[in-house]
């Protein structure tokens, strides 16, 4: 049987197929149109601005203590979002939506600043999986930042003056690493959030409030471990370390608002 | 995988086509389209029941295959009681459903090979019905008592609002119990445990463990599908949304919840730990947990509250996404 080469326009693939083979193609094709009438409407490539937002800094309370954020900036992505309801990597292998690279803004800035592009596809979002600017993906044995990572390296890195009822105080800079527990997944997997994608006028804006995180930080052993030091790293391994990390993914997710339309 | 995932695989022609056609759903194929009553002649049977992974009945043994604790531990439950109800099953091609509003508890340590009967009926439109949901409600008055559950205990878990009541021991020939976040430990071969958990959720539409959705009726036959309740979640390491195969289970969390070291966990312990003290990295990721309460994880009782509410399942391995939509009753 005689075969012809087709070359597939744009893509730097060539495929060999045989005239049966054409009439098979020819069918599915067919068949898409006479029953695209009881299917969604068709899928459109768009792109739209991924945003970041944050929240002017606030007093924080703990016990005697009070901490205020001096210095937040979070990375952000990549991100994927998905039309299954628990975006994970076997339950939603293709995206619908997904921010390629990662990007680190201000959180202490309530304004909207500029994260990145999103590629998507009009479809409907149900959930998302992102990582906070470090990521493990295969076949590389370990998580590694990527280039939109705080300093190039980081997830977060947050600065705060604490100070105690009786006067004590110091300033504390924690730079947060948050990397998934297994190779090619996500830090936050089945994260919940709904939205129709439309068309390029949409965006998609992350927001954080990074005072929240505060919260959960044992002050009492942050003023003991910088002795008579003004400023302390938090150590990795500390409780308040770990509680950052707890915050940032769990009890401080950052909240994903979609916006479609005219802006 | 990471690598596999992307929005190229969107839009090529074959596979597109594909998932246009398949989107137009099952069609039923059989004369009778009514749902049925169990009492009707033409069209399928349906018997669901509930199984129980062997997890429950044999327990867990320390070690680093698929199942194991990898931590050093070994679990045994003594009880694990489960209410399990509210079932719905649909078309969602054209709109058909079944829905059966009982809900059970049922002792999962007792269960046989041949499971629980949850639902029959008979009578149903021929085709795949695609959507099967379920619940692990609340114990109330109305939550029926099986004959593998004592009176006292369904009746202590309508008072305490609770899903699960979970007992067991823990045992490690070198055990410890350490204070959460210290390096203080104390030697503890032997800790029992007893949680009643309130962990009310829907799980489904639910997949089988081939990816297919729900359970295909045929037309004089008996189809079977089984709820099926895992009991290694609560040692998770980190939640699952998929496939578990990425999990490490441990036990040391629960170890360190005996804070008064009298070989007793009590749930008020677990009250008492905050997450961050227990869940740290490396071992440990809290992401992608299921909300409690409307609320974010904040002590080792939310934690395991927030684990159970994702051990439902369908035929074995099948993935019911939990938190899912209400259905209408």
């Amino acid at each position: 049987m005689a075969r012809r080469t087709v070359g597939v326009v744009g893509r730097n693939v060539v495929g060999r197929v045989s005239a049966g083979e054409l009439a098979i193609a020819f069918g599915v094709v067919l068949g898409v149109v006479l029953f695209g009438g009881c299917t969604e409407p068709s899928q459109s490539r768009v792109t739209f601005p991924a945003l970041g937002e944050g929240e002017a800094p606030r007093e924080i309370v703990v016990d005697a203590w009070r901490a205020t954020l001096t210095e937040a900036r979070v990375a952000f992505g990549p991100a994927y979002f998905c039309a299954t309801a628990a975006a994970d990597v076997d339950l939603c292998p293709t995206a619908v939506a997904e921010l390629r690279a990662s990007a680190t803004f201000d959180a202490l800035d309530p304004s909207l600043q500029m994260l990145g592009t999103m590629s998507a596809v009009t479809a409907t979002v149900r959930s998302g999986m992102f990582d906070y600017g470090r990521t493990w993906f295969l076949p590389a044995s370990r998580s590694a930042p990527t280039e939109g990572a705080v300093d190039g390296a980081h997830s977060a890195r947050l600065r705060a003056r604490a100070t105690h009822d009786d006067g004590r105080t110091f300033e504390l800079v924690a730079d947060v690493d948050i990397d998934a527990l297994v190779a090619g997944t996500s830090v936050v997997r089945a994260f919940r959030t709904m939205h129709s994608i439309t068309g390029a006028n949409d965006a998609m804006v992350v927001h954080v409030d990074a005072s929240a995180w505060l919260a959960g930080l044992d002050y009492d052993e942050l003023d003991a471990l910088r002795g008579d030091d003004d400023v302390l790293e938090v150590p990795a391994g500390s409780h308040s370390m770990n509680a950052l990390v707890v915050a940032l993914t769990n009890q401080g997710l950052p909240t994903i608002r979609w916006e479609a339309g005219d802006r | 995988m990471k690598t596999t995932r992307g929005i190229e695989a969107i839009g090529s022609g074959g596979a597109l086509a594909l998932v246009l056609l398949a989107g137009c759903g099952d069609t039923a194929s059989g004369s009778d389209a009514s749902v049925g009553d169990g009492s009707a002649t033409g069209g399928g049977r349906l018997q669901l029941f509930v199984q129980a992974e062997d997890t429950i009945t044999d327990g867990l043994m320390p070690g680093t295959s698929e199942e194991s604790i990898a931590d050093g531990w070994a679990v045994d439950y003594t009880r694990f009681i489960a209410t399990i109800g509210h079932v719905h099953v649909a078309r969602t091609s054209d709109g058909l459903s079944l829905e059966d509003e009982t809900v059970t508890a049922f002792d999962l340590t007792a269960i046989p090979e041949t499971g629980y009967p949850l639902l029959d009926r008979a009578g149903l439109a021929t085709g795949r019905w695609d959507a099967i949901e379920y619940e692990t409600p609340i114990a109330t008055a109305s939550t029926v008592r099986h004959e593998s559950v004592t009176s006292g205990d369904l009746a202590r878990m309508v008072s305490e609002g609770c899903t699960y009541l979970i007992a067991g021991t823990l045992t490690n020939p070198t055990g410890e119990s350490c204070a959460p976040g210290t390096d203080e430990c104390t030697t503890a071969t032997s800790l029992s445990f007893e949680l009643c958990l309130s962990a009310d959720t829907i799980f489904g539409p639910c997949s089988n463990p081939d990816g297919a959705a729900g359970v295909a009726i045929t037309e004089g036959s008996t189809a079977t599908g089984a709820v099926t309740i895992h009991g290694d979640h609560l040692f998770f390491n980190s939640f699952p949304t998929g496939d578990e195969g990425t999990i490490e289970r441990r036990a040391q969390w629960l170890a360190d919840c005996d804070l008064d070291h009298d070989g007793v966990i009590a749930q008020s312990e677990l009250e008492e730990v905050m997450a961050s003290r227990l869940f740290v990295p490396p071992n440990y990721s809290l992401a992608g947990a299921p909300m409690v309460d409307d609320g974010p994880i904040l002590t080792a009782l939310d934690f395991a509250r927030a684990q159970v509410r994702t051990q439902g399942h369908w035929n074995g391995e099948g993935e019911c996404p939990w938190n899912g939509e209400a259905h209408e009753h």
